[in-house]
C-alpha cells in the first residue's frame, strides 16, 4: 500500500482511510489526530473517491484482494500487441509524469495525504480542460461563417456596383480572402434587388414600374412606366373553390408549418445545391435511428423454402436482431461515457506473495462501481468499458446501502450470442439478450455476493 | 368595356371610335391604338380570318406579317396585341370581338425584361440562365404566358426550352405526357411552336393526381436531361427554361410544384392570379428563389370540361393527321399480341394493413403491370417506349423494366380494333409497320378516330 517518493512514504486517501479503520495508522491534521468520521469526511469527496467506491474498495481489501487504482490514461495493449507479447511498458510514463508534476505541490504541504489529494484534483481538472476543448470547437464555427458572408457579397456588388456607395469600395478591394469563390461558382446568385420583376405580391412597395430597359425588349418598342395599382384591385377576383376538408387542412397547415426561410441554416444556403444538401443531411439525421436491415432495401421473404434443414439454421435465418460479437464496432462508438468508469484493478489474494507494485502484471479483474439507484449501464457503456479493459474481464460492483453485488458480463457462444449476467459465486447465470437499450436486467438476482 | 382611369381622359374619349369596327372589304376593320388588344373567339364549326392592314401587332408574342391572311379554326380564342397601334381586319363568324385596353401585357413585358437581364448576366458570367416556373390555378393563361415569354426570348436570339408538365393540356405532344421542347423560332401564329424532336415521357393520364409519384419521377427525369443538355449546349444553358405546370395547386398538386421547383432548381416562379399560392410558395421555397405574383389577363376564358376534352381530342388528331388534318396520312396495320408487350404503370393500391411493416404504398405506383390484351383495349392510346426490348424472357427483368419508366417515348399508336380470336389488334400509327420498339405503355386516354 502507498508509494514512496523522494524518500517519503505516501498513501492514497482510500488507503489511509482503510488503514485508519483497521487501526493501523493514525493521521494527524494540523497536529491533531483525525477521527474515523473526520477521515470519511476529509478523504472521501467527489474528486478523490466517493463513499460507494470506498465501500467496494474496503470490501475487496477485507477479502484479501490487492486493489489498485485504475489509471484511465494507461494504454491497454491491443489484441495484436498482446499476440506479439510486447513488454508491458504502458503504466510507466504516465506515472512518472505525475510524480514529477506533484513535486511542487507535495513539497508545499506537510501532510502527504493532503498533498496527494490536491495533486489528484489538479490532474483531473486538467483532464477536463483538455476534454472540453474539442467540444467547444463547433461553437467557434458560426463566427467564421459570419466572416465569410460579407465576402460572398462582393462578386455581386462588383457586378451591380454602380449604385453601391463609393465609401464601400475600399472594403471590397481589401477583401482578398479567396475562399467564398468556390461556392459562387456552383450556381448563379441573382441579385433580385437589381432585377426588377413586376411583383404584385409585395403590395404597396412599388406604386408603379419603371419603364424596362429597351435593351431587353424584343424589337424597337417604346413603352412607358406601368401603373400597377389597378391590377392590385383585380387580383383574386375569382374565389377559390375549396371543400370543407381542404379549408380545414389549410388552416392546420398555416398553424403548424413555418416559413422555411425563418430557419437560419436555410438562410445561409446560397443556391439549390446547398439547400438540397442541407435537406439531405437533415433527413439522414432522422433516418439514422432506424435499423438498416429493417428499413432499407427491397422487401423480400426471409427464407427460401428448402434452404434450411435444421431448426437452428432456421432460427438464424429469421433472426431480425443481427448477431454480433460483443466487441464489434466498439471503435466507432467514440470516447468514454461519463456515468461509469473503470475504477480499480483487482489482483487475486493468492498472488499477494509475489505481487510487486512496480510490475503488477495482469489484473484478475477490473472493477466498475455503480449505485443501486443509478440506471443500468447501456450496451454502449458496457461495450466501451469492455474494450477499454481489453482481455481483462470487467466486473460491476453494484452497491446497495453497504451491500455489494459483483456482476460481470460474459459472452456466450450461443446462436444469438446473448450476454450472460452472472454473479461470481452464485451458480445461476441469467442470460439476457443484447438489446439496444438495456444490457442488464434489473430483476436479475440482486443479492449480495 | 372598362377603361383604366390612369389612361387619361383623352384616350377614354377615343375609345368609342376605335372600338367600333367599320365594315369594309368583306371583313370588320378594327383600329387598335397603342398598347391595346383585340380579343375574339371563333364560333364553333366556323373559321375566322385575320389580316394586318397597317402598323405592327402580335399574337401571344409572335408578330403578324402585314397583308397575310391568318386563319383560326373553330373555338380559337385569340388576342391581337399592339405596342404601337395598328389596324386589322377580321373576316368570318366570331362569337365576340372587342378591343380591350385593360391588358397586363406591360407587366408581362417587364417580367420578360427582367428574365432577359438575367440571361445577359448569365452570358457574361458564364453561368446558366434563368429557370422559370409558371404556376397558377386552371384557366389563368399559364400556357399563354409561357408562349409569350418564349417568343420574346427567341426574338432576341435566345434558345430557351419549354418544359411542358401540364399533362391535361399539353402544348407540345399528345395529352397524358410530359415533355420538353427546345424553342428555336417564335411560335407560329396559327399552329403554335413547331414541334421538332421534342423529348416526351409517358404519363398515361390527364391529371397528375392519378399517379403523383410517377409525375414527380418524370419531372426529375426531365430536369436531369435538361441539365445534361445545359452542360453541353451553352446557348440552351443561357436561354434557361420556362416550365408550364398543371392547374392543380392544392395538396399533392402543390407538393408536386415544390418538387418541380427543387428538381429544376428554378430561379424564378411566376404565380398567376392567386395570392394564396403566392404566399405558400414564398413560405416553402428557399429565399434565393424569386416568387413573383402576376395578374391574369382579363381576356382569359374559363374552359368547360367538354371543351378541354375536345382540345385533347384535337391534339391527338393533330398528332396523326397533322395541323387541320391536311398534312399527314397515318397507317393502319395489324399487330400480333405475341409481338408486343403492353404495360400499365402503377399497380392497384393495397390497404396498408396488408403490407409488410415499414413498407409504404408509394412503391406500387411505379410498378410496371403487364396488361393482357383484350377487347377493352380498343380506342386506347398507347405510347411506344424507347426502352430497349428485353433480350431473354424474364432474364434481365429487374434492370430492363426499371428503364421503361425513365425512357422517353418515340411515338404513339391508337388501337382501332381488337380481334381476340386471331390474337391481333389493328392500330393507327404515324409510321408504316413494323413498330420501332415492342414495349407499349397504355394510357387512360381514348381516341376515337372519326375520319
Amino acid at each position: 500500500m502507498g508509494y514512496a517518493e523522494r524518500g517519503k512514504q505516501f498513501l492514497l486517501p482510500e488507503e489511509a482511510l482503510y488503514l485508519m479503520e483497521c487501526g493501523n495508522v493514525q493521521v494527524f491534521y494540523h497536529d491533531l489526530p483525525l477521527s474515523i468520521q473526520e477521515g470519511y469526511e476529509r478523504f472521501l469527496s467527489q474528486d478523490t473517491m466517493n463513499l460507494q467506491q470506498y465501500q467496494v474498495f474496503g470490501h475487496l481489501k477485507r477479502l484479501g484482494y490487492v486493489v489498485t487504482r485504475f489509471d484511465p490514461g494507461s494504454r491497454i495493449p491491443s489484441l495484436y500487441e498482446r499476440q506479439l507479447n510486447l513488454p508491458q511498458v504502458s503504466d510507466r510514463p504516465g506515472r512518472r509524469l505525475k510524480r514529477k508534476r506533484s513535486l511542487s505541490s507535495a513539497s508545499r504541504q506537510s501532510e502527504g495525504e493532503e498533498g496527494q489529494v490536491g495533486e489528484n484534483m489538479e490532474v483531473e481538472q486538467e483532464d477536463e480542460v483538455i476534454d472540453q476543448r474539442p467540444d467547444s470547437r463547433p461553437e467557434l464555427a458560426p463566427p467564421q461563417e459570419q466572416e465569410e458572408r460579407p465576402g460572398t457579397r462582393d462578386p455581386v456588388e462588383m457586378e451591380f456596383g454602380s449604385d453601391s456607395a463609393p465609401g464601400r469600395s475600399w472594403w471590397v478591394e481589401q477583401q482578398v480572402d479567396p475562399e467564398p469563390r468556390p461556392t459562387h461558382r456552383s450556381g448563379p446568385r441573382w441579385d433580385f434587388s437589381a432585377i426588377s420583376f413586376p411583383d404584385l405580391g409585395c403590395r404597396g412597395t412599388l406604386p408603379s414600374l419603371a419603364a424596362p430597359d429597351p435593351a431587353f425588349l424584343p424589337g424597337p418598342l417604346s413603352v412607358g412606366p406601368c401603373d400597377i395599382a389597378p391590377w392590385l384591385r383585380e387580383l383574386n377576383s375569382r374565389d377559390e373553390r375549396l371543400t370543407h376538408r381542404e379549408r380545414e387542412r389549410n388552416r392546420d397547415r398555416a398553424r403548424y408549418r413555418r416559413d422555411v426561410n425563418k430557419d437560419r441554416e436555410v438562410r445561409r444556403c446560397r443556391n439549390w445545391a446547398d439547400y438540397r444538401h442541407l435537406l439531405e443531411r437533415r433527413s439522414q439525421r432522422s433516418h439514422r435511428e432506424r435499423p438498416a436491415h429493417l428499413w432499407e432495401g427491397e422487401v423480400k421473404p426471409l427464407l427460401q423454402p428448402g434452404l434450411y434443414t435444421s431448426p437452428g439454421e432456421l432460427m438464424n435465418g429469421i433472426g431480425v436482431i443481427q448477431t454480433s460479437h460483443f466487441l464489434e464496432g466498439v471503435s466507432r462508438l467514440g470516447q468514454g461515457s461519463e456515468e461509469c468508469d473503470i475504477f480499480f484493478n483487482v489482483y487475486q489474494p493468492d498472488t499477494v506473495a509475489d505481487f510487486k507494485k512496480t510490475s503488477p502484471g495482469k489484473p484478475y479483474s477490473r472493477m466498475c462501481v455503480c449505485s443501486f439507484d443509478s440506471p443500468v449501464p447501456d450496451l454502449r457503456t458496457v461495450k466501451l468499458l469492455a474494450f477499454q479493459s481489453g482481455d481483462v474481464p470487467v466486473t460491476f460492483a453494484v452497491v446497495d446501502h453497504g451491500g455489494h453485488l459483483l456482476l460481470h458480463l460474459q459472452e456466450l457462444p450461443a446462436a444469438h450470442r446473448p450476454v450472460a449476467l452472472r454473479a461470481p459465486g452464485a451458480s445461476r447465470a441469467v442470460a439476457i439478450r443484447q438489446e439496444p437499450h438495456r444490457a442488464g436486467n434489473r430483476g436479475a438476482g440482486r443479492r449480495p455476493a | 368595356m372598362q377603361v383604366m382611369a390612369a389612361d387619361g381622359p383623352e384616350k377614354a374619349g377615343e375609345e368609342g371610335a376605335s372600338g367600333a369596327g367599320s365594315s369594309g372589304g368583306g371583313g370588320v376593320r378594327f383600329e387598335l391604338e397603342k398598347e391595346t388588344e383585340l380579343r375574339f373567339e371563333v364560333e364553333a364549326g366556323e373559321k375566322a380570318q385575320l389580316e394586318l392592314l397597317s402598323g405592327m401587332a402580335e399574337v401571344f408574342g409572335s408578330e403578324l406579317n402585314r397583308n397575310k391572311k391568318y386563319t383560326f379554326g373553330p373555338g380559337s380564342k385569340i388576342a391581337v396585341f399592339t405596342w404601337q397601334g395598328c389596324s386589322v381586319s377580321l373576316t368570318g363568324k366570331t362569337e365576340v370581338a372587342y378591343i380591350s385596353r385593360d391588358t397586363p401585357m406591360l407587366l408581362y413585358l417587364n417580367a420578360h425584361a427582367a428574365l432577359e437581364q438575367m440571361r445577359q448576366q448569365a452570358e457574361r458570367d458564364n453561368e446558366r440562365g434563368p429557370r422559370v416556373m409558371v404556376v397558377g390555378p386552371t384557366d389563368v393563361g399559364k400556357s399563354t404566358v409561357c408562349r409569350l415569354l418564349l417568343s420574346y426570348a427567341v426574338r432576341l436570339g435566345r434558345r430557351p426550352t419549354l418544359v411542358e408538365l401540364d399533362v391535361g393540356q399539353s402544348g407540345v405532344s399528345v395529352p397524358g405526357t410530359v415533355s420538353a421542347l427546345c424553342i428555336e423560332r417564335p411560335a407560329d401564329v396559327e399552329e403554335g411552336f413547331s414541334v421538332q424532336a421534342p423529348l416526351v415521357y409517358h404519363f398515361g393520364s390527364t391529371t397528375p393526381g392519378t399517379n403523383i409519384k410517377l409525375y414527380n419521377k418524370l419531372t426529375s427525369c426531365l430536369a436531369e436531361v435538361f441539365s445534361q443538355r445545359c452542360e453541353v449546349n451553352r446557348r440552351a444553358s443561357v436561354g434557361g427554361c420556362i416550365i408550364n405546370t398543371c392547374g392543380w395547386v392544392k395538396s399533392s398538386g402543390y407538393q408536386a410544384l415544390v418538387h418541380c421547383a427543387s428538381a429544376f432548381e428554378v430561379d424564378v416562379v411566376l404565380v398567376l392570379d392567386q395570392e394564396r399560392l403566392y404566399n405558400e410558395l414564398k413560405r416553402d421555397l428557399p429565399h434565393f428563389v424569386r416568387v413573383v405574383l402576376l395578374p391574369k389577363s382579363g381576356g382569359v376564358v374559363e374552359r368547360s370540361k367538354a371543351c378541354r376534352r375536345e382540345t385533347r381530342d384535337e391534339k391527338i388528331h393533330e398528332y396523326f393527321y397533322g395541323f387541320r388534318g391536311a398534312s399527314f396520312y397515318p397507317h393502319a396495320f395489324d399487330v400480333r399480341f405475341s409481338d408486343v408487350r403492353i404495360y400499365k404503370i402503377g399497380a392497384p393500391s393495397i390497404p396498408d394493413s396488408c403490407l409488410p411493416l415499414g413498407m409504404s404504398q408509394d412503391d406500387t405506383q411505379l410498378k410496371l403491370v403487364p396488361v393482357t390484351p383484350g377487347r377493352d383495349l380498343t380506342h386506347h392510346v398507347l405510347s411506344v417506349s424507347c426502352a430497349e426490348d428485353e433480350g431473354g424472357e424474364g432474364g434481365g427483368a429487374g434492370a430492363g423494366r426499371r428503364g421503361v419508366l425513365e425512357s422517353p417515348v418515340c411515338g404513339f399508336i391508337v388501337v382501332t380494333a381488337v380481334d381476340t380470336q386471331a390474337q391481333v389488334m389493328t392500330v393507327l400509327s404515324p409510321a408504316p409497320r413494323p413498330l420501332p420498339r415492342h414495349t407499349l405503355l397504355i394510357m387512360d386516354i381514348r381516341f376515337i378516330d372519326h375520319k
